[in-house]
């Protein structure tokens, strides 16, 4: 039933679905409670437990073997309460229809018209959600912090000019936008963890900090009420080893009052969710280029200001099965999830400069991928709401 | 059923209790957008958002004062880097180790080198052209199994203008030529020798030539002229420079074997140098100096102080060059027998918004490779 629902939208659940789902969810800071009382009377009746009762199915199992109620296979435990509970077959509720996607940028300048104008773009469309402008990987240029922007050339551009173009993007999109006003829209300044050496990520991380804090007090003080800013990394496995990403992170957080910032990268070459494969064992396994699921989960989530917009392009779902893995880990690990916020596609990307093999999802398949595989699993379930943004990453759009 | 009942009651009590918090969660500002369940600490930074947004809605916020949504004048894009960058920001599909780049005429010319990101084993080198940073690039991609990841080590001059040196991972050296993008296997000397383009940059599309002998056709390079007589000499801007709307040069000869040659034909542009008119269309003035109705502003005579200047610009549409163009035309007298070296100095050729072409003795920005040129006379 779960594999026959992974990666397209499910048929036949009960209307109530996303009902008895919110019920379950909202249930979460009570989960050792409940699986421990759950636990307790499983060998009597397990059915009973499923699902409208709500907050189910946290059977402990033996030897980590998969349980479950409604698949035929009900029956005793056998074994008290784990500190981790073990993995449910919740039937997949059915979504709301995703968030409206915004439009993401791959910055190729720091002009601050150009700037104005994409801005004034989006504003004038009424996006809102979260969208970022991806700046290009950290650099220092002649003692300055600043990114190689991601025009043909790799174009230098200092913090000062990176901080300026982003307040002239906040003008625009905020002078544009319908009157009244529109719901929020959070915009994320984002870098890389792309390392070419001669850059200190840990410093660069708090430059970049503080430069995230300065366009928010612009923000602030030309009271733009529908906007906010935060951070932003496209923290990659193959660009750096994990520490460098992590130094970055820390950097980040190292600065007082900072914003939050959206890691809207991959999890590259950590397992993915499969079925046949639950992986209910508290590995930590390995990705690319010597990062572990831990080093994923420590910049995504595990840094206070860190939250995962994790990249999810591929078309079969390979991206949000990975990521469902990482949450999951961080369940056997820490004994909670992590919360995704939502996903970022590529589509628009795709078509202005082709090809993506397979990796040109819309955005809202990307969305669903990424809320079908969460909820796969209670453990990593969740409602539509923990996954608010949705944002499609763009290279030309508005430009000409 | 004993034990149901207790199992109910927990559940009530936690239901009761979850559902509540989950309640106070989903209420307050109604721009609020962001009311999942977070932990304490990443809650924090929602409230503050949350706080934030209602300190600007309680002050009032400004209106929109672009309802039309009138764009703003955009800006002279900031001149991208010259030569080789390391790690630039990948494309989908590839990882690149470095790239190199260059403005080829008014076309900006990049190559990256790297490899797949789904197979490690085949280098890729992609060459990207394009008008402007901003603009779509047109996007050349030669993949090269069994290599690995690729990195640009050096510039060479070939014979279709210029080649990169890239060495793959393996050790393996491979030439990328820029213009056909034909990939080939190299020696090691070729991937060890040091780049012909200095930190500056360099021209490949548009050398500056003295062209000896106008009068036949091609850039000669030498002319055997018996004196005494008068032989003109072509200033030549090599091959599809684009759109030129300025540019200046000396051409520096002996005065005691090549004597000036007084022409008057009138106006700026009709001087000795003499503009070709007829190449670059109509609107440009020239800056002739005191005197220059003879070819040497240089009161000195002998070897070197032969100084013929030329330097124009115009203010309508800029002259645009497809191969190789001779834009003035230099005339001496050839007054004494033997050889006589001529070269060229301060050339400096410019796009529209003094983007450079190229310039050569000394280099501004570009480096322009200027040839020079010889007359022999009987």
């Amino acid at each position: 039933m779960i594999a026959a629902s992974v990666g397209k939208r499910p048929a036949g659940l009960p209307a109530d679905g996303r009902r008895a789902v919110m019920r379950w969810r909202r249930c979460l800071p009570f989960v050792p409670l409940i699986a421990a009382a759950v636990a307790f009377v499983a060998a009597d009746d397990c059915k009973d437990t499923h699902p409208d009762t709500a907050c189910v199915n946290f059977v402990p199992i033996p030897n980590g073997a998969e349980q479950t109620c409604s698949g035929g296979g009900g029956g005793g435990s056998g074994g008290g309460p784990t500190a981790v509970p073990t993995a449910t077959n919740t039937p997949i509720p059915q979504p709301p229809a995703p968030p409206a996607a915004t439009t993401s940028r791959y910055v190729a300048t720091t002009d601050y018209g150009t700037m104005y104008n994409l801005g004034c773009a989006q504003g004038a469309r009424g996006e809102y959600g979260l969208a970022v402008l991806s700046f290009g990987r950290p650099e220092m240029s002649m003692g300055v912090f600043g990114v190689r922007l991601h025009d043909n050339n790799a174009t230098f551009a200092s913090l000062a000019e990176v901080e300026a173009s982003s307040k002239w993007f906040t003008v625009g999109l905020y002078n544009c936008s319908p009157v009244p006003l529109v719901a929020p829209i959070r915009v994320a300044l984002g870098t890389s963890n792309l390392d070419a050496g001669g850059v200190d990520f840990f410093a660069h991380g708090a430059a970049w900090a503080r430069m995230v804090l300065n366009v928010s007090s612009f923000v602030l003080t030309n009271r733009y009420a529908r906007i906010s800013v935060a951070g932003g990394n496209d923290f990659e496995a193959d660009w750096s080893l994990p520490g460098v990403a992590a130094d970055w992170a820390d950097g980040y957080m190292s600065v007082g009052g900072v914003k939050p910032y959206y890691d809207y990268g991959d999890a590259g070459g950590c397992p993915l969710y499969s079925p046949a494969s639950p992986a209910d064992s508290p590995l930590d396994n390995p990705c690319n280029n010597g990062w572990y699921q831990s080093d994923i989960r420590y910049v995504a989530w595990e840094v206070p200001a860190a939250n995962p917009l994790p990249e999810i392009y591929l078309e079969d779902g390979g991206n949000a099965r990975q990521w469902q893995r990482v949450s999951l880990y961080s369940v056997f690990a820490t004994g909670s999830r992590i919360i995704v916020r939502g996903a970022m596609s590529q589509r628009t990307a795709c078509q202005e400069r082709p090809p993506c093999a397979g990796t040109a999802n819309s955005p809202d398949n990307a969305w669903y991928q990424m809320y079908v595989a969460l909820n796969t699993d209670s453990r990593t379930a969740e409602l539509p709401s923990d996954l608010p943004y949705l944002t499609d990453i763009s290279w030309y759009r508005d430009l000409q | 059923m004993g034990k149901r009942a207790i199992v109910g009651v927990l559940l009530v009590l936690t239901l009761g209790a979850a559902t509540a918090a989950s309640l106070r969660l989903t209420s307050g500002n109604p721009l609020s957008q962001d009311k999942g369940g977070l932990p304490p600490a990443k809650q924090a930074y929602e409230d503050q958002y949350e706080a934030e947004r209602n300190a600007a809605l309680t002050a009032g916020p400004p209106t929109p004062d672009n309802p039309n949504h009138i764009p703003l004048p955009t800006g002279t894009p900031k001149p991208p880097p010259e030569g080789i960058v390391e790690r630039p920001n990948p494309l989908p599909g590839y990882f690149f180790e470095n790239m190199w780049s260059q403005l080829v005429g008014d076309t900006r010319v990049a190559v990256y080198a790297g490899r797949l990101t789904g197979n490690q084993d085949t280098g890729v080198i992609v060459r990207l052209t394009s008008k402007s940073p901003t603009d779509p690039p047109v996007q050349v991609v030669r993949e090269v199994p069994g290599l690995g990841s690729l990195r640009v080590e050096a510039v060479h001059k070939s014979t279709t203008g210029f080649a990169l040196a890239i060495r793959s991972i393996k050790g393996s050296c491979v030439s990328f030529d820029l213009v056909s993008t034909a990939v080939a296997s190299a020696s090691a000397d070729f991937c060890a020798q040091p780049s012909e383009a200095p930190a500056a940059g360099f021209s490949y599309c548009c050398a500056a030539q003295l062209d000896m002998d106008a009068s036949t056709p091609g850039v000669q390079s030498s002319v055997t002229a018996p004196g005494p007589r008068d032989i003109d000499i072509g200033i030549v801007l090599g091959d599809d420079a684009g759109q030129l709307s300025a540019f200046n040069f000396k051409v520096i000869y002996d005065d005691t074997r090549l004597t000036p040659v007084a022409t008057g034909g009138g106006g700026t542009t009709n001087g000795n140098p003499d503009l070709n008119d007829a190449a670059l269309g109509a609107g440009w003035t020239c800056s002739l100096p005191s005197g220059s109705a003879t070819p040497d502003i240089d009161p000195d005579t002998g070897p070197d102080h032969g100084v013929a200047f030329l330097s124009c610009s115009t203010t309508g549409t800029p002259a645009s060059l497809t191969g190789a163009v001779t834009v003035a035309t230099l005339r001496v007298h050839v007054a004494a027998s033997g050889t006589s070296a001529l070269s060229l100095s301060e050339a400096a050729f410019f796009h529209p918004l003094q983007s450079e072409i190229g310039s050569c003795a000394p280099v501004i920005t570009v480096k322009m490779p200027c040839f020079d040129g010889t007359v022999t006379a009987p």
